[in-house]
């Protein structure tokens, strides 16, 4: 089955029970992928359905979009999430139940399971990724955590992928915790078959340079938000860093721990990695600069609390941050249509349920036909 | 001819090891790619490992050659890359160089 797997997994937490669920090659070739998870969610209740595009890991530009999607809503997982979750072996993944002990669920090779951990019930959410990852004997494992404040279900609370906080418009984190679920991690190790190789390459470089004739220069964070392009926010960026397949990226790592021109391994926390446009939006707004905003990010990540609302709540420097962060005491405020986020994007919907970046097509615009040129090679059919 | 590569200009979007496989396996995996994306994410710390026939293992690193890390796995769960093909340049016209966005992968005599 070109470009998918064919199959869910499914784990009910209450028991630690996996199953697989086929999923015809009809519907998952449909590209809806939203609705394939919404169509999971009622077939199994009160769940949360981690799933992929049906692009999600091709060569078509940006195609790095896998999505989490519970009652409250769907939280894309970008970076290298989306695609080591295809590559694990299943399309979606059901995760249904409430664990009797604080555990992870641990996808990989086709196999869902889920593992004990009660100790990361202590641990903030770095800790817990490196912890996992360790454990695990994998430094490329994919992780999407809550942190103490999804453990302890409060309601401003922010997903965690791989250490990084931004694309959790909807306050995901506490899902987790009613669930006693401290992490969901993943490692692709499989592959994924294309009917035409050469043509899926060259119609996705085609279509790649006419997004470059559009998007001109590539300037990490800037190339997207203005309040990237200040100086105190240039010296301190280090790389900038794609997420998988996206050849003009947003995501700008700045170091405030270390000098940002070291480019020898660090042992430390040397900074945080930036694509929160919202949070960012606040932080500026609130008279916090850069290198604050990127130590607040950095607690605020640890935590697994959402920046966007602690500064919507009134604090303006970090001492008061971190007061909120240790109280909890925040309000939460709707994120989801505060410019930058990704719910914002009018391609969200489209992007998420093809397996692209909705922050990427929303710059180059979202031409069905050009993507069908890259994707009838990959499938050996329309896209539908 | 053989591959040049300037590890500063990586951005690690992953493109070339998933796609060196298209070459021999007509698949999309980076498990059986001649090129390894090294990284430690918290650290922003980023590079390649390339497995060739005539100068054995190349190490991107960021840093240059004078690093000490040890970057040729990407894990114990991966393939080990000693273990993998060498690369072939796909016989004249190598993909990743082809589909690195950056320039980081290209092609000298």
């Amino acid at each position: 089955m070109f470009l998918c797997n064919g199959r869910a997994g499914i784990i009910d937490l209450s028991t630690g029970e996996s199953s697989e669920q086929g999923l015809p090659e009809d519907l998952l070739h449909g590209g809806d992928a939203l609705s394939i998870a919404d169509r999971l969610l009622k077939e199994h209740g009160d769940a949360i359905v981690l799933g992929t595009g049906l692009l999600t890991g091709s060569l078509v530009p940006a195609a790095c979009a896998g999505l989490l999607v519970t009652a409250k809503g769907t939280v894309p997982l970008l970076g290298l999430a989306g695609v080591e979750l295809k590559l694990a072996g299943f399309d979606f993944l059901v995760i249904k139940g409430e664990s009797p002990v604080p555990g992870y669920v641990w996808v990989r090779d086709g196999i869902a399971e889920l593992v004990s951990a009660p100790g990361f019930r202590a641990m903030d959410s770095w800790t817990r990724t490196d912890r996992l990852r360790t454990d695990q004997g994998d430094r490329r494992i994919q992780v999407v955590s809550a942190g103490p404040w999804g453990d302890d279900q409060r309601w401003p609370s922010s997903l965690v992928v791989s250490h990084w906080m931004g694309e959790d418009d909807v306050h995901a984190g506490s899902e987790f915790g009613r669930r006693n679920l401290a992490a969901v991690a993943f490692r692709g190790m499989g592959e994924l078959e294309v009917s035409d190789p050469d043509g899926h390459l060259s119609a996705c470089l085609s279509l790649r340079a006419e997004h470059a004739s559009t998007l001109g220069d590539s300037r990490g964070l800037a190339s997207y938000w203005d309040g990237a392009a200040g100086d105190e926010f240039s010296s301190l960026v280090h790389r900038h860093v794609a997420c998988f397949g996206c050849p003009h990226p947003c995501r700008s790592f700045l170091k405030v721990n270390e000098d940002p021109r070291q480019m020898a391994l660090s042992a430390g926390e040397p900074g945080y990695l930036h694509f929160d446009i919202a949070s960012l939006d606040a932080a500026l707004a609130s008279g916090v600069g850069p290198r604050d905003a990127t130590a607040l990010s950095m607690e605020c990540a640890k935590a697994g609390a959402d920046p966007f609302s602690i500064l919507r709540s009134g604090a303006a420097d970090l001492d008061s941050v971190r007061k909120a962060i240790a109280s909890g005491d925040v309000a939460p405020s709707d994120r989801t249509s505060a410019p930058g986020s990704f719910r914002s994007y009018p391609t969200f919907d489209r992007c998420m349920s093809l397996g692209l970046c909705p922050r990427y097509y929303a710059k180059v615009g979202l031409d069905r036909d050009a993507l069908s040129r890259c994707a009838e090679p990959a499938l050996g059919a329309p896209l539908p | 001819m053989r591959l040049a590569l300037e590890p500063l200009k990586c951005i690690a979007c992953g493109l070339c090891e998933t796609t060196c496989s298209l070459n021999r396996d007509s698949v999309l995996t980076p498990m059986s790619s001649s090129m390894i994306l090294h990284m430690e994410d918290k650290a922003d710390y980023f590079g390649l490992v390339l497995k060739t026939e005539g100068e054995g293992l190349v190490v991107a690193r960021p840093e240059g050659q004078g690093g000490e890390r040890d970057a040729g796995s990407s894990g114990p769960g991966a393939k080990p890359i000693l273990l993998r093909e060498p690369c072939d340049l796909c016989g004249g016209e190598p993909k990743c160089a082809r589909i690195c966005p950056t320039g980081c992968i290209t092609v000298v005599d």
